[in-house]
């Protein structure tokens, strides 16, 4: 970053299956009051707002940066949309940390969220796309094939995707913001109904609905808030085309460039043991041990090796997704972001009862579209 | 370089598409209440909110300030015209009604903001600064939408 940024402020609302009680912009209120609140300010504070949602279909709503512009208190301000499907609320994020970083906006409030329950985000994405042959897929469909390439090429056992998924929701049973809470075993994920070989139903996210804001702010305003800011260390996001010749899905080459990009901008040189924490982006089980190795914490094809000795659980080498991660919760524009805000508790060390111990660096990941948007925040404790 | 055949098309080529899917969206309890009122009491509320007066229809927050809530208040059924759009060839299906009618914003009495919504009759008198009164679904046939109010209609 040009100038210094940081995460002063954080808000989120306890994310559910269906939130009948409240409209789109009530539900965003919820979050961006208690980001508010949790920082210390009021609208008045606020330079100007940047909103990210997953793609308007899903809800419906056409242009939610319309209809949210007055409960978001964007009156004589500038608001900006973002897009970049799933990995939008951790490009967000970034895009209101690059706004703080350009000198001319010294707070940013940035929101993302999602209210599943007012469509159908599976077969939203699945529309009829003209000159193609269209695949109503679904996420879970689309990605599928991945995963069982990457079984494929690295021999992982079968198992291990029930274990991520057993993993992340004993994690999630600590996070009172937590979708999904209830207990489950790796038998019950290995008998529940497959769905897209090899992902089962219980390793699989669900439908949530949600919302997460932040607030940013330069080093002067971060300095003089009431809390302990998160430092964004580094930040970046990269694109990788859907027919680069080459391509591979299983490992893009954008999400391993990204996550150079930011380690080598935040001088990371070991990222297995220089980062206590990493929330990643996990919709399906399987892609936990795929970005372990995209994001360089494990070797090609041994990702699924952490998963099997138990090194990415709470207590142990590397926590991944303490929060029970996007297989417990899944409010799809505000996913990204609960990966970058929850990345940044941690460093704030106030993840209540999903705390880590002793978190210095926290990796937030997410990504989009058919695995082509990579974004990643590296949070740290000190500037 | 090796060259290859032109493709044979050469004039312009589309493909139709329909991109149509069902939605479901929670009113929440400001907009929520408006329907109700509109709906089980042939009542228009209002909400005063934070320096922008008595809104119809209400909304959760202020849109000058952001602030969240706000007094309830009647408002009267009947109001001031202040801007019309006349639709003379309505579209099938797409438009409120097949007959000629006009879009207009409604000012109504003990209102601050104008209401959007339609004028089927008596076009030919209907300009800005018409006097106009709310007409109603029949019991039983309001749902709770903002056509629970069938139409304005210009009043003498």
């Amino acid at each position: 970053m040009k100038r210094p940024v940081a995460v002063v402020g954080v808000g989120q609302t306890h994310h559910t299956s269906k939130r009948a009680d409240v409209n789109v912009a009530e539900m965003v209120r919820e979050a961006v009051d208690r980001a508010l609140l949790d920082a210390g300010l009021e609208h008045d504070d606020i330079d100007a707002i940047v909103l990210g949602k997953a793609p308007d279909p899903l809800e419906g709503i056409m242009q939610p940066e319309q209809y949210l512009a007055g409960a978001l208190g964007a009156h004589l301000k500038p608001i900006i949309r973002v897009h970049t499907a799933g990995s939008v609320g951790c490009t967000t994020a970034l895009t209101a940390a690059t706004h703080v970083a350009s000198g001319l906006y010294g707070r940013i409030l940035t929101i993302a969220f999602e209210k599943q329950s007012e469509g159908n985000a599976m077969w939203a994405l699945s529309p009829n796309y003209a000159f193609t042959q269209p695949m109503v897929a679904g996420a879970g469909g689309f990605f599928a094939p991945y995963c069982r390439a990457y079984i494929a090429r690295s021999g992982a056992p079968g198992h291990i995707g029930a274990v991520v998924a057993a993993n992340a929701r004993e994690n999630a049973g600590r996070n009172e913001y937590a979708h999904l809470r209830d207990p489950m075993t790796v038998e019950e994920a290995l008998n529940s109904m497959m769905l897209w070989e090899p992902i089962r139903f219980l390793e699989t996210c669900p439908s949530s609905d949600g919302a997460i804001a932040l607030v940013m702010a330069n080093e002067d305003h971060a300095r003089r808030g009431p809390r302990k800011p998160a430092w964004l260390k580094a930040g970046a996001t990269f694109t990788e085309p859907m027919y680069v010749p080459g391509r591979d899905q299983v490992s893009p080459l954008a999400g391993r460039t990204c996550a150079k990009w930011v380690y080598d901008k935040a001088g990371i040189r070991d990222p297995w043991n220089e980062i206590q924490v990493a929330e990643i982006y996990v919709p399906f089980s399987w892609y936990e041990p795929m970005w372990l190795e995209n994001l360089g914490f494990a070797p090609l094809n041994e990702g699924w090796k952490v998963v099997d000795r138990g090194d990415q659980k709470m207590g142990r080498h590397l926590p991944i997704n303490p929060s029970g991660g996007v297989l417990n919760t899944n409010p799809i524009g505000a996913s990204g972001m609960l990966r970058f805000g929850e990345a940044a508790l941690q460093v704030m060390g106030r993840a209540g009862e999903h705390q880590v111990g002793g978190v210095k660096t926290a990796l937030g990941h997410a990504y989009g579209g058919g695995a082509q948007y990579f974004s990643i925040g590296i949070l740290a404790a000190e500037l | 370089m090796k060259t290859f055949p032109k493709p044979a098309t050469i004039e312009p080529m589309s493909q139709r598409m329909n991109v149509e899917f069902p939605y479901k969206r929670s009113t929440g309890e400001v907009v929520g209440r408006f329907l109700a009122g509109l709906r089980d009491q042939k009542k228009i509320w209002g909400l005063r909110v934070s320096r922008q007066g008595v809104v119809v229809p209400p909304q959760s927050y202020s849109e000058v300030d952001a602030k969240a809530g706000g007094e309830w208040v009647e408002v009267a059924e009947t109001g001031v015209v202040t801007a019309v759009a006349e639709v003379t060839r309505p579209i099938e299906g797409l438009h409120p009604s097949s007959e000629p009618f006009a879009f207009v914003l409604v000012k109504l009495d003990g209102a601050d903001t104008a209401l959007a919504h339609v004028v089927l009759d008596r076009l030919d008198r209907l300009r800005v600064g018409s006097r106009v009164r709310a007409t109603w679904a029949p019991d039983g046939e309001r749902r709770g939408t903002i056509r629970d109010i069938e139409a304005f209609e210009i009043v003498d």
